[in-house]
C-alpha cells in the first residue's frame, strides 16, 4: 500500500490504514518523543497524544512537504503543549551552575542513547529550548513565541543547557578514553 | 569545537533515531479514536434533532397564527355580532367584542336581572341605541355611512352607527346591587339589525392595525447589549498553534457590553432594513503561571530578578521597598519584570500568578435585513446582516499575584496589535412588545461572528460575541 493510498484511507477513517500509518511512523516518532520527555512513561504519553493528534487532522495535511515531516511537526506540538499545560516548566534566567566549560571534542565517544540521557537529565526549559534550537532547527524568535519567553532566555537557555551536556559528555568521554588506554 | 559543530552532532545523531515503545501505545490510540467518533455521531444526531424540532415548532406555530387569523377574520364577518334581541333583557348574554384582529369574548358569570351588556359613555344606553334602530331608514342613515367598517362577505347592510365611544363591560347584578366591570372601549362602533338580531361592528383602533403599521415606515430606537467575547485563538503556522491552544484554554470572560441607536426602514409589516451607531466595549482576561527557582537563596533579603516575559533589560528596575518581610513583587511599569525578595525561611521555588485583561473598543455600524411577525401586541423579529467595526483603542493591563500581594504590572496601549476595522456576520432573535404611543420594547439573544480574524498577528483572533439585545424602538 503506498503513502498516498495510506493517506487517503486515514482521511476517510478507515482503522486499517490509521493502523499502517502508526506502524511506520512509531518508532521514529517515540525518538522524538524520548527527547522531550523526562523518561519513557512520560514519553509513551506523548507518543499516544501525539498519535491521537495526527489521526484528528489528518485532513490539514496538505502535501506540501513530506508527511513525515507533518507528523513530526504535529507530534513536537503536542509535546510542547502538554509540557505547557502541567506547567512544570522552569525557565531561570539567573546564574544557577557553575559549570566550566569545555571545547574538547567528544564526538566519537558518545552513542545516542548515552546523548539522550543527557538530554532528559536536563531540566525541562533546558531540554525543551535545546531541542528546538540545536535539533529541529526553530529559530530564537520562533521559540520564544512557542514558550511566551524572551529571546534572551531562549538564548540563555540554550548556552546553559550546552554547557551542561558538554561537561557531561566530556565526562563521559574521559571514562571511555581510559577504558580504551587501560584496554 | 563551536556551538554549531557541536548543534549539528546532536542533530545527525537524532536524525534517523529510532526506539521501539515498550508500552501497547496503539490500543490507546485506537480506543480514544472511536470515543471521538461516537461522540461526533452522538453530538450530529442532537443537532439534527435539536434544530429539526425548532425548524417543525416554528413552522406549525406559524401555520396556527396564520389559520387562527383567517378564522378570525371569517367569524367576524360572518357570524358572530349578531345577538339575540332578548339577550338584551332577559337572560345569559354573551357579547363578542373585535379586539386587535381578533375577538374578545366576554360572558356574563352571574346574574338574575340582567339590564345591559353594553355601557355608552355618551350617556345612551345600548337599549335606547337598539330602540333607534328599529327605524334604521331613519335619521342616522347618513352617519352610517360615515363611521361604520363594512364586515367582509357580509351580506348585510350596516343599518347604524354609534358615534362616540362604546364601552363593553360585564355586567353582574341583581335586585339590590348591580356591578358593571368595563372590559374594552372603542370609538365609533356601528350597530346594526336583522329581523329580531342585533349586529355590532366595532373598528379596531385600540392596537397598531397592520393597515396603519403598514403606513408607519420608519423606527429609530435605543439599543443596549450586555456582551461576552469569546475569542479562538488559531494558526495555520504550526510552530504558534500550541501558543494558541494555551490561549484558548487560559481565557475567562469580562463584561462586555455594546449601547448606540438604530434606524429602520419597513418595506411593509413584515421585512425592513436597519442601521445604526453603536459604542462597543469588549473585554477578556487570560491567567497564566510562572512557576520560577532561586536555588541560591541561602540567606534572607537576598535580591533576584526575574523576567515575566519579553523583559530584555533590568536596568530601570525600581528597588525593592524597605523593610519587606517574605517574598515581595516589585513591579516596574515600564519593564516587564519584577523582583522577588527572599523569605528568612529561605524560598526557593516561586509561583506567580499573573492576570492579562485585553479591553477593546470599537465603533460598529450595522446594516441588517429584519423579518418580523406581529400578532396582537407582542411579535417576534429575526434579524440577519453584517456589522463594520471601527476600532478606537485597545489596552492591556496585566496583574501579578504573589504571597499576599496584587499590583498592577504594567498597561500597554496595543492598538497596533489589532485590525482598524473588521467586518462580522450578526443574527438576533428578539420578542417584542407594543407599549402604546408606537413604541415597543423588544429583548432577545443576539450573535455575532467576525469574518476572518480581528488581529494583526501570526496567531488569529476570531471573535465570537455572543450577547443578549435589549430595544427600545418607536415607529414613526
Amino acid at each position: 500500500m503506498t503513502e498516498q493510498e495510506i493517506l487517503k484511507g486515514c482521511i476517510k477513517g478507515e482503522q486499517f490504514a490509521q493502523k499502517l500509518l502508526y506502524d511506520r511512523h512509531l518508532k521514529k516518532m517515540f525518538g522524538v518523543c524520548l527527547r522531550y520527555a523526562k523518561n519513557q512513561m512520560e514519553a509513551e504519553d506523548f507518543l499516544q497524544e501525539g498519535f491521537i493528534r495526527v489521526f484528528k487532522n489528518i485532513k490539514q495535511y496538505n502535501g506540501s512537504g513530506s508527511l513525515e515531516g507533518w507528523i513530526r511537526r504535529v507530534v513536537i506540538n503536542v509535546c510542547l503543549e502538554i509540557i505547557r499545560k502541567e506547567k512544570t516548566m522552569l525557565f531561570i534566567n539567573r546564574e544557577e551552575y557553575q559549570t566550566d566549560y569545555t571545547d574538547n571534542p567528544i564526538t566519537e565517544y558518545y552513542d545516542t542513547e548515552y546523548l539522550l540521557k543527557a538530554i532528559q537529565s536536563l531540566s525541562e526549559g533546558y531540554r525543551t529550548v535545546f531541542n528546538l534550537y540545536a535539533i529541529e532547527g526553530y529559530s530564537h524568535k520562533e521559540i520564544a513565541g512557542l514558550l511566551e519567553i524572551s529571546e534572551g532566555t531562549s538564548k540563555s537557555q540554550l548556552a546553559r543547557a550546552r554547557q551542561l551536556l558538554q561537561s557531561k559528555l566530556t565526562m563521559h568521554s574521559s571514562i571511555k578514553m581510559n577504558f580504551h588506554v587501560q584496554s | 569545537m563551536s556551538n554549531r559543530n557541536f548543534d549539528n552532532s546532536f542533530k545527525d545523531a537524532f536524525e534517523n533515531f529510532e526506539v521501539q515503545p515498550k508500552g501497547d501505545i496503539w490500543a490507546g490510540v485506537k480506543k480514544e479514536l472511536d470515543e471521538g467518533n461516537s461522540k461526533r455521531k452522538r453530538f450530529f444526531w442532537l443537532f439534527f434533532s435539536g434544530t429539526s424540532a425548532i425548524v417543525i415548532i416554528g413552522l406549525l406555530t406559524s401555520l396556527l397564527f396564520i389559520e387562527k387569523s383567517k378564522n378570525k377574520i371569517s367569524t367576524f364577518a360572518q357570524a358572530t355580532p349578531v345577538q339575540k334581541i332578548s339577550a338584551l333583557t332577559s337572560a345569559a348574554v354573551i357579547q363578542e367584542v373585535p379586539g386587535l384582529t381578533g375577538i374578545l369574548k366576554n360572558k356574563v358569570k352571574s346574574h338574575s336581572t340582567p339590564t345591559s351588556t353594553v355601557i355608552q359613555d355618551e350617556k345612551t344606553s345600548i337599549s335606547e341605541q337598539f330602540a333607534q334602530n328599529n327605524e334604521p331608514e331613519k335619521e342616522n342613515a347618513s352617519d352610517a355611512k360615515q363611521n361604520v367598517v363594512p364586515a367582509e362577505n357580509s351580506e348585510q347592510p350596516v343599518q347604524a352607527s354609534t358615534p362616540g365611544e362604546l364601552t363593553a363591560a360585564v355586567i353582574f347584578s341583581n335586585s339590590t346591587a348591580t356591578i358593571a366591570i368595563p372590559l374594552i372601549t372603542v370609538k365609533n362602533p356601528a350597530i346594526s339589525t336583522q329581523n329580531d338580531s342585533l349586529k355590532i361592528v366595532f373598528p379596531q383602533p385600540v392596537y397598531p392595525a397592520k393597515t396603519d403599521q403598514e403606513k408607519k415606515h420608519w423606527t429609530i430606537g435605543l439599543l443596549f447589549s450586555p456582551e461576552y467575547l469569546n475569542p479562538k485563538f488559531s494558526s495555520s503556522n504550526e510552530f504558534y498553534q500550541t501558543q494558541a491552544a494555551v490561549f484558548n484554554s487560559s481565557k475567562s470572560p469580562m463584561f462586555s457590553y455594546s449601547n448606540g441607536f438604530s434606524v429602520g426602514y419597513a418595506f411593509n409589516s413584515h421585512f425592513s432594513i436597519s442601521s445604526g451607531l453603536l459604542y462597543e466595549r469588549l473585554a477578556v482576561r487570560s491567567n497564566s503561571v510562572l512557576i520560577t527557582e532561586d536555588s541560591s537563596a541561602t540567606s534572607k533579603n537576598t535580591l533576584s530578578t526575574y523576567s515575566l516575559s519579553n523583559s530584555s533589560t533590568n536596568s530601570s528596575l525600581p528597588s525593592p521597598p524597605n523593610g519587606t518581610f517574605g517574598p515581595a513583587i516589585v513591579a516596574n511599569t515600564n519593564v516587564s519584570s519584577l523582583y522577588l525578595q527572599t523569605t528568612p525561611s529561605n524560598l526557593k521555588v516561586y509561583q506567580v500568578n499573573y492576570e492579562s485583561q485585553l479591553v477593546m473598543e470599537y465603533i460598529k455600524i450595522p446594516l441588517l435585513a429584519q423579518y418580523r411577525y406581529q400578532w396582537k401586541k407582542i411579535g417576534f423579529a429575526f434579524e440577519l446582516g453584517l456589522e463594520n467595526n471601527i476600532l478606537l483603542n485597545s489596552t492591556t493591563k496585566v496583574y501579578v499575584h504573589h504571597g499576599g500581594y496584587e499590583q498592577n504590572l504594567y498597561e500597554t496601549n496595543d492598538s497596533g496589535t489589532l485590525k482598524k476595522y473588521y467586518c462580522s456576520a450578526y443574527s438576533s432573535f428578539t420578542l417584542y412588545y407594543y407599549l402604546g404611543q408606537d413604541y415597543y420594547l423588544s429583548a432577545g439573544p443576539s450573535f455575532s461572528y467576525s469574518l476572518g480574524s480581528i488581529s494583526n498577528n501570526t496567531i488569529k483572533d476570531q471573535a465570537a460575541i455572543p450577547g443578549f439585545q435589549l430595544e427600545l424602538f418607536r415607529s414613526f
